[in-house]
C-alpha cells in the first residue's frame, strides 16, 4: 500500500509541472459546449442527461488513454525505468498508485461539465438515483484504472501514436457514451457489451432519470468484472513485457 | 521569391520524409483517416438521434470539413518541435526566413487533412442519407481546400505564440482546433452563440468557408458563395500576416535575452 501511495503521490507532482498533462481538463469545457448547444439548439431537453455524461465518460476516458498510458513509456524516456526494474522490490504498486492518480484526476470532467452546464446554459441534470450514479462512477474508476495500466503495458511495447489516436472516437461511437448503443448498426452492438463504458453510460443515464433502475447489481458487477479482467490482464501483461525486456536486453532501447 | 520558393519546396520535402517515417498507408488510412471518419460518424449519429434528418445533414456536414482542421493545425507542433530539437536557432541564423520552411513543413499535413476530409465527403453522405448536389458536388474539396488554408494560417499563429510555452504545445493544438469546431457554425449556427462571442466568430477561419460549402450544397447563389470564400481566404491572409509578426518578435526578443534554446 505504501508504493501504491508513493507512486500516486509522484504522479500528481508531476502532473503539477506539465501543463500537457492536464490536457483532457483543457478539451472538456469544448466537448461540454459542442453537445450541450447541439442538444439546446435541437430543443431536445429530454437528451441534456446524455450531453452531461459524455464530457464526463470522454474525459475518464481521455485520462486513461493519455496520460495513465504513457505512464511506462514516460518511465522509459527519462531512463529510470530500468532503474526501477533494478530495484529489490516490485514496483508494480508504484505504476498502479500512478495511473489511479491519474483516474482521481478523471473526476475533474463532471465538475467541469456541471458547472458549465449551469452557466452557460442554465440547465443542470437532477440526479433522480445519487447512490446508484456514485456507485456508477466509483465502478467506472476502478474499471478505468484496470484500462489504464493495460493500456499502460501494451504502450510499452507499442511505442507510437497511432493506437492512442485510435482509442478516441471509435470507443465513444462503440461504448455509446453520447448515442446509446440501440442507434448503432446491429452487427456492432454485441461489440459494445465488452466495453465497460458502455455499461457506465447506461447505468448513469437510467440514474438521471426518473424511472426506477433496472438490475443495478448485475449491471455494477458488470462493470467491475470487466475492469477486473483488465486489471489482472494489465498485470500479467506488464510482467511479462517487462521480463522480455529484461531478457532481451530491451528496457532502454526498444 | 524564387529563393523562398525553394526553401519552402525543401521545408516540404524534409516533411514528407518525417511523415513517412511516422505513417505508412496502412497506419494513416486504418489509424489516422478511419479514427477521422468515425468522428465525423459519431456527430452524425447525435443527429440521427435528435430523429431529424436535417439535423445528420447539418452535423455531417460541418464536421466532415472540420476534421481537416484537426490536421491543418498541427503545424503547431511542428514548429516547437524545431525549438526542442534544437534546430530553430540555426534556422533563425539562417539567411531565409523561417516562417517560410514552417509554412513548407506544414503542407503536408494540409494535404493529409485535406484528403482526410475529401475521403469523408465522398463516402460518408451517403451512408447517413445526405443528399448532394453532384456533379456540382465534385466542387467542394476545392472549397475544403481554401477552409484548410486558413485554418493552416490560423494554426501557424497559434505555433508562433506558443513557441514561448514549448511544454503547453498539446495544449495549444487542441484547443487551436477546438475552438473552431465549437464556434464556426460546425455543430450549431454561429447565430447560436450570444452577440458579443459572434465577433469574434467572423474572424475564426472555418466561419466563412463551411458557410460557403453549406450554401453550395443547399443550392444557394453563387455570389455568396464566392463571397464567403473570399471572406474565408481574407481571414486566412490576416491570420499568417499576424502569425508573421509573432515569429519575428519571438526571435527578436530570443535573440536578446538568449532564450531561444531555453524553454520549458
Amino acid at each position: 500500500m505504501r508504493l501504491f501511495l508513493t507512486g500516486a503521490r509522484m504522479q500528481l507532482w508531476l502532473v503539477r509541472r506539465q501543463p500537457d498533462d492536464l490536457l483532457t481538463l483543457c478539451t472538456i469545457p469544448f466537448t461540454v459546449l459542442m453537445l450541450m448547444s447541439i442538444v439546446v439548439h435541437s430543443g431536445r431537453t429530454d437528451l441534456l442527461a446524455n450531453a452531461f455524461l459524455a464530457p464526463v465518460l470522454i474525459g475518464l476516458w481521455g485520462f486513461a488513454t493519455g496520460l495513465a498510458a504513457e505512464v511506462l513509456l514516460t518511465e522509459r524516456w527519462t531512463r529510470s525505468l530500468e532503474l526501477g526494474l533494478a530495484a529489490p522490490t516490485s514496483l508494480h504498486p508504484v505504476y498502479l498508485g500512478r495511473v489511479a492518480a491519474v483516474l482521481v484526476l478523471g473526476v475533474v470532467p463532471l465538475l467541469e461539465t456541471w458547472v458549465l452546464g449551469r452557466l452557460v446554459f442554465g440547465v443542470t441534470p437532477t440526479l433522480h438515483h445519487p447512490g446508484v450514479f456514485w456507485a456508477a462512477v466509483g465502478a467506472s474508476l476502478f474499471a478505468m484504472a484496470g484500462t489504464g495500466l493495460l493500456l499502460a503495458a501494451f504502450m510499452l511495447v507499442n511505442d507510437n501514436g497511432h493506437y492512442q489516436n485510435f482509442l478516441s472516437f471509435p470507443v465513444y461511437v462503440l461504448s455509446g457514451v453520447m448515442v446509446p448503443v440501440e442507434y448503432l448498426p446491429d452487427f456492432l452492438q454485441p461489440l459494445s457489451h465488452a466495453v465497460f463504458l458502455s455499461w457506465s453510460a447506461d447505468l448513469m443515464r437510467d440514474a438521471l432519470a426518473p424511472a426506477p433502475v433496472a438490475a443495478v447489481w448485475w449491471r455494477l458487477a458488470v462493470i467491475f468484472a470487466l475492469g477486473a479482467v483488465a486489471l489482472v490482464g494489465g498485470r500479467l501483461s506488464l510482467e511479462l513485457t517487462l521480463r522480455r525486456a529484461r531478457a532481451e536486453g530491451s528496457v532502454a532501447y526498444a | 521569391m524564387r529563393d523562398q520558393l525553394r526553401v519552402l519546396r525543401h521545408g516540404l520535402v524534409v516533411q514528407w520524409l518525417l511523415f513517412r517515417g511516422f505513417h505508412t498507408w496502412k497506419t494513416w488510412t486504418f489509424g489516422w483517416l478511419s479514427r477521422l471518419l468515425i468522428q465525423a460518424c459519431f456527430y452524425a449519429l447525435i443527429g440521427r438521434m435528435l430523429g431529424s434528418q436535417e439535423q445528420v445533414d447539418y452535423l455531417l456536414i460541418g464536421n466532415l470539413v472540420a476534421i481537416m482542421a484537426i490536421d491543418a493545425t498541427v503545424v503547431v507542433l511542428l514548429a516547437v518541435g524545431e525549438r526542442q530539437s534544437g534546430t530553430l536557432a540555426l534556422m533563425v541564423a539562417a539567411p531565409a526566413t523561417h516562417l517560410t520552411v514552417y509554412l513548407g513543413k506544414g503542407l503536408v499535413h494540409l494535404g493529409s487533412g485535406v484528403a482526410a476530409s475529401t475521403i469523408a465527403f465522398l463516402t460518408l453522405p451517403p451512408l447517413f442519407g445526405v443528399a448532394l448536389p453532384w456533379p456540382w458536388a465534385g466542387l467542394v474539396p476545392l472549397m475544403i481546400f481554401v477552409v484548410g488554408v486558413s485554418c493552416y494560417c490560423y494554426g501557424t499563429c497559434v505555433a508562433a505564440f506558443v513557441l514561448g510555452f514549448p511544454s503547453a504545445r498539446w495544449v495549444a493544438l487542441n484547443l487551436g482546433y477546438l475552438v473552431l469546431m465549437t464556434f464556426t457554425g460546425v455543430n450549431v449556427p454561429t447565430s447560436f452563440w450570444p452577440e458579443w462571442v459572434r465577433g469574434a466568430i467572423s474572424v475564426l477561419p472555418m466561419t466563412h468557408g463551411l458557410a460557403a460549402i453549406r450554401s453550395f450544397v443547399d443550392g444557394g447563389p453563387v455570389s455568396v458563395v464566392a463571397g464567403e470564400l473570399a471572406l474565408e481566404l481574407a481571414v486566412g491572409a490576416g491570420w499568417i500576416t499576424v502569425a508573421a509578426l509573432g515569429f519575428g518578435r519571438m526571435v527578436t526578443r530570443g535573440r536578446r535575452d538568449g532564450t531561444i534554446e531555453f524553454a520549458s
